[in-house]
């Protein structure tokens, strides 16, 4: 939901603002001086065969190629991390089992909602320009985070959220630090 | 002042994402049986409902 929102906004944005950063016009530039850098080489360094016999065609416009190699790798990778990092999942799923959402989960998920909802509201105040927007969001903005503090300290409180304080040492050496 | 086309952006957003967040609190509700989880998911699905009353308010 608020994921999905933020994502439309992006697209719009792109599309609107920099119409330049969408497809592949950086690595076109790259690959258009490169380009070039070759062509300079082989000119220059008669000796170097391989790329003076061939040479790089003038038309050579892999609209980025090299980018995209690199995206899919980087793709690929990052999917065999997910599907291994689902080995650190608190309820790791089993492969034939039906799973079912247990009441921590549950409101886990509805906290989740709860944050993703109130960082929109964030932006969305923010990006208010009427004074009864403003202060209409901020009034939602105000009651969500009640809201969220609230099933926060349920979760807190089943040990669902398991915070851990922060070493006095560390606190005096942070005070310490700024004091002047 | 008139609406500006990113705060109707917002609130047609934020209008998608409350009405989604209530029909997910009126699951969960059904679905745990601690009484203190019930009481404050039924809690939250008012909230919303007037928060997403509220966002429409700004649209009249």
């Amino acid at each position: 939901m608020a994921r999905k929102s933020a994502k439309v906004n992006t697209t719009a944005m792109n599309s609107a603002a920099m119409p330049d950063m969408s497809g592949g016009s950086i690595s076109k530039q790259i690959d258009s001086y490169t380009n070039s850098n070759l062509r300079n080489v082989s000119s220059n360094a008669a000796a170097t065969s391989g790329i003076n016999v061939t040479g790089m065609p003038n038309d050579y416009a892999p609209t980025g190629s090299i980018s995209q190699t690199i995206d899919n790798t980087t793709r690929q990778n990052l999917s065999n991390a997910n599907s291994n990092g689902t080995a650190y999942a608190v309820n790791e799923p089993t492969a034939g089992t039906a799973q079912t959402l247990t009441e921590r989960d549950i409101t886990a998920d509805c906290l989740r909602s709860e944050i993703l909802l109130l960082q929109s509201y964030n932006s969305a105040c923010i990006e208010s320009a009427n004074q009864n927007v403003f202060s209409g969001i901020k009034n939602i903005l105000n009651e969500e985070h009640d809201v969220h503090y609230e099933l926060f300290n349920i979760m807190k409180q089943k040990g669902w959220y398991p915070v851990s304080n922060a070493n006095p040492q560390d606190i005096n050496n942070t005070r310490s630090m700024f004091q002047v | 002042m008139a609406l500006t086309q990113k705060e109707l952006g917002y609130i047609s957003d934020e209008l998608a994402s409350e009405q989604l967040i209530i029909k997910k609190y009126q699951t969960a509700v059904n679905q745990v049986t601690d009484p203190q989880l019930k009481n404050v998911f039924q809690k939250n699905i008012n909230v919303h409902q007037n928060h997403y009353n509220s966002l429409l308010n700004l649209l009249k």
